[in-house]
């Protein structure tokens, strides 16, 4: 009996674990108006406008992602997000976010 | 003898527990209308990042940063600010543009795209994107506790 209950505490601890360790990895359509600005995430290039893009959080729900856009001719656009602060899905359950792009001054 | 290596170890370990622990961090500059690399210096909360023979260090580089815990225990690990100064190539090296000397005006502007507060816990690569400085303005040179006084 105590060993069962030693057997079913050890296991919800590793549920737990697993859990906490888990990689949490969010899919968002990034726009950019106007369009055609580049897509840097962390601060590598990740892609053009328009595009479905990863975000990554491994194990660290507040660490923030850094989103940044470049365009011609207009100021950088960006955004940091924790994972709670990431857009929420929308009624077809995409994640999507347009940034506006100022023109430079 | 072995006292004294005990002993110089024990110093050892309580200057490394002093220290605050670095952390690697690539920064990298580029241009917003070419999004070619631009050699910038670093400033890490106002000083100036230099390599063994006293030259500024040009972006893209590494540098190693350490974060003081906040005495408060409010955060996690207490701010650095991060400034990239766009520099100019004198000779095929590269230097900070100084308007005393003659040198032609930074060709990117120091503004607020060109600061940034990061956190032990914020991505190892941190990009800066710069504007051209089309007007050829002039700028300060990053010093600790100031903030950005043209431009921004």
């Amino acid at each position: 009996m105590a060993s069962n209950r030693v057997r079913a505490a050890g296991a919800l601890l590793v549920a737990a674990l697993a859990a906490g360790c888990s990689s949490s990895d969010v899919a968002i359509v990034i726009k950019s108006d106007p369009p055609g600005a580049t897509v840097y995430i962390d601060g590598e290039r990740a892609g053009e406008d328009g595009g479905t893009f990863a975000l990554h959080y491994g194990s660290d729900p507040r660490r923030k992602v850094h989103v940044q856009l470049c365009l011609r001719g207009r100021e950088p656009a960006e955004a940091m997000w924790e994972l709670v602060e990431v857009p929420s899905p929308d009624g077809r359950g995409v994640r999507e976010k347009t940034f506006k792009l100022e023109r430079v001054r | 003898m072995l006292r004294l290596a005990w002993g110089l170890s024990l110093a050892l370990l309580v200057a490394a527990c002093g220290a605050p622990p670095l952390d690697l961090f690539n920064i990298k500059a580029i241009s917003s209308d070419s999004q070619e690399p631009v050699p910038c210096a670093v400033f890490v909360d106002g000083e100036r990042q230099d390599d063994l023979s006293g030259q500024p260090l040009a972006t893209p580089v590494s540098i190693a940063i350490g974060f003081r815990p906040d005495p408060t225990g409010v955060h996690e690990s207490a701010g650095v600010k991060i400034s990239v100064f766009p520099m100019i190539s004198v000779d095929g090296k590269w230097k900070l543009p100084s308007e005393a000397t003659g040198d032609p005006a930074p060709g990117f502007r120091f503004d607020r795209h060109a600061e940034r507060l990061i956190r032990r816990s914020d991505a190892r690569t941190q990009l800066f994107i710069l504007l051209p400085n089309g007007d050829g303005r002039w700028y300060e040179l990053p010093s600790r506790g100031a903030s950005i006084s043209a431009g921004s």
